[in-house]
């Protein structure tokens, strides 16, 4: 990972931001199965003949994150494996960033459409803005984070829980209430 | 980041499980998508895939009527 970030050569932290996006996106796909699902299972077959193919109905059928070097070298991860990928580069380029676990809702109606992790590093103006990691190929523009948590977006971000490698947070009443969510829809 | 903070160690395992499912990480990741306005790229990587599986299939399926004739053959000559 350090090579990589390397190899950015970022000359300042707004420009380190911008390159760990570029490379997130440009370099790393989403993994779908051949039913078009997200391939969340850890099980996979990489055929290097066929420029990589994840084959996830075979095996255990596990949930499991990818370590960010493993992303690197399968360049396929989900919404977690991009964003740790991501938050690994920007530590090691001294950003102040996050890996941040939260809700995703539409923002008109508000209903919860599922849970999602994305990346919040601070600028050198100070501010705040969030990368979406998930977009491929295409880099997409750094968002300020009161846009995407106050629901100007079409789907609105909800941050539970953040951590880099010196902190973990969690915000527990939003723990609780999407606890209480998830009890009444598994009930 | 705002909001009430705390620094325990408890996880939260429902919000991790709800993770897990691939059918509402699939309802999300397509939301996010359309609000990129790059759903046709998974549009795409979704007939890719689909290709790739037929391939494979017919892949399989001839390596499995050679290794039939093959065996047959082996069989006549002995």
């Amino acid at each position: 990972m350090k090579a990589i970030a390397e190899k950015l050569n970022a000359a300042n932290i707004d420009e380190a931001i911008e390159r760990v996006l570029q490379v997130t996106c440009g370099e790393l796909a989403y993994p779908l199965n051949w039913r078009g699902s997200p391939a969340i299972e850890r099980h996979l077959k990489i055929f290097k003949w066929w420029d990589g193919f994840f084959l996830t109905d075979e095996g255990e059928k596990q949930y499991g994150w990818l370590l960010p070097n493993q992303t690197a070298i399968t360049k396929k991860g989900i919404c977690i494996d991009t964003a740790c990928f991501c938050g690994t580069l920007l530590r090691i380029l001294k950003v102040d960033a996050y890996v941040v676990l939260g809700a995703i809702m539409d923002s008109k109606t508000k209903s919860l459409l599922g849970f999602h992790a994305w990346v919040a590093a601070r600028k050198s103006d100070g501010k705040q803005v969030l990368l979406e990691t998930t977009i491929h190929p295409v880099t997409p523009p750094l968002i300020p984070v009161e846009e995407a948590y106050e629901g100007r977006l079409k789907v609105q971000y909800d941050p539970i829980l953040w951590f880099n490698e010196a902190e973990y947070q969690e915000d527990e009443k939003k723990v609780q209430k999407y606890e209480r969510i998830l009890e009444q829809h598994i009930a | 980041m705002s909001g009430s903070l705390s620094s325990t160690s408890r996880k939260p395992s429902l919000i991790l499980e709800a993770m897990t499912s691939s059918m509402s990480e699939l309802k999300k990741q397509k939301a996010i998508w359309d609000s990129f306005g790059v759903t046709k790229f998974y549009e795409k990587q979704k007939e890719e895939q689909k290709k790739l599986m037929q391939e494979l299939r017919k892949a399989r399926a001839k390596k499995a009527v050679q290794k039939r004739v093959l065996t047959k053959i082996r069989k006549k000559a002995k």
